[in-house]
């Protein structure tokens, strides 16, 4: 029963798509987990417009910085988190779509972002710090700049500072464990 | 050094294949819970749009399983410098919590992509989850998933066949 249970807490359709008949309370207990946990009441915080003061990396520790706006907006059943950002960037407008969530599969939450600067998504999973109200998530991808096949390993450092208030610092981890904040952006109501 | 050129991708590529499909579309949506069962046929309604500058595809859709209003999300992408399909998924039903994350083998020459899924049960592999898109004209175009066992058996699990409006 309890491996029963484990499966269904995978999402309701690959239960249901293994060709095993389920009662009618496991397929409900299955719905209910793939619905919206506690955790997701942390992504909810960044629902709402906010006025984005951006800063990124010109080589070394130097920041150079601009300012733009972002939207937050709970979708599918209060799942995932949408955030729209545009920012200026070298002189241009520069727009992201992430998508935020926290799967329950593997209780870890997750990141997909795309912009304007590439073709390539980013993801990240990671784990939310109460105590420092870090939120911390990892990913890697191959070099952004394409002129090689080494991969760049980064983190997204959310701090919810408070409800009016939230940083996310991206970072790239370099091969001897170094840390580069490559984008430092600073998110108020 | 990336294989293809946004520039020329968004003129006459993948990228200006996504950005003709943009508008609204209708049709059916079929689902298998079995192979060679439909579980459930019902319509289907969705929207593509280019976003972030013709380099993304964004599928919002609407329909219903077993009565019941379902919602989802696809983002369909192409990385110009690995010259690979990509995809994102997340929807009110088949995924729950989960973002499936789907690319295609290099050099791929139609939307092919696979994904894989944890069925969190000990020690059992990855199951995979295969997706086509198939452009037959500029105004019909068919979606379709396969769930893949580990061993790589496939079974058709949705198909939908979009028209557009």
């Amino acid at each position: 029963m309890m491996k029963l249970k484990i499966r269904l807490s995978t999402a309701l359709f690959f239960v249901l798509s293994f060709g095993v008949i389920f009662s009618q309370s496991e397929v409900d207990e299955a719905m209910k987990i793939a619905g919206p946990a506690p955790e997701h009441e942390l992504i909810k915080k960044l629902e709402g417009k906010w006025n984005v003061h951006f800063q990124y990396s010109i080589g070394g520790d130097a920041l150079m910085g601009s300012k733009g706006a972002a939207e937050g907006k709970m979708i599918l059943g209060n799942r995932f988190l949408s955030f729209d950002q545009s920012v200026e960037f070298a002189g241009m407008n520069f727009s992201s779509l992430s998508i935020l969530g926290y799967d329950r599969r593997i209780n870890k939450y997750t990141y997909y972002g795309i912009d304007e600067m590439g073709t390539y998504a980013v993801t990240g999973e990671g784990d939310y710090n109460i105590s420092s109200k870090i939120l911390t998530l990892f990913g890697s991808t191959l070099d952004p700049t394409g002129k090689s096949s080494k991969m760049q390993d980064y983190k997204f450092v959310f701090e919810f500072v408070n409800d009016t208030e939230i940083k996310c610092d991206v970072v790239f981890i370099m091969p001897d464990k170094t840390e580069q904040a490559v984008v430092k952006m600073t998110y108020k109501k | 050094m990336a294989k293809f050129k946004f520039s020329e991708s968004v003129s006459n590529g993948v990228h200006k294949q996504y950005a003709d499909l943009a508008g609204e579309w209708e049709g059916t949506a079929k689902t298998w819970f079995e192979p060679d069962v439909i579980g459930d046929e019902s319509p289907v309604s969705g929207k593509f749009r280019s976003i972030l500058g013709g380099r993304f595809l964004l599928h919002e859709y609407t329909g219903s399983m077993q009565g019941k209003t379902l919602e989802g999300i696809t983002i369909y992408g192409f990385d110009c410098i690995r010259g690979i399909y990509q995809s994102a998924w997340i929807d009110s039903f088949h995924m729950g919590t989960a973002i499936m994350l789907s690319e295609s083998k290099p050099d791929s020459e139609s939307f092919d992509v696979m994904g894989h899924y944890d069925t969190n049960e000990e020690g059992t592999e990855k199951w995979g989850w295969r997706s086509e898109l198939k452009i037959i004209d500029s105004n019909n175009i068919v979606l379709t998933a396969y769930n893949v066992t580990p061993t790589g058996e496939e079974a058709k699990a949705t198909e939908v066949i979009y028209k557009r409006k």
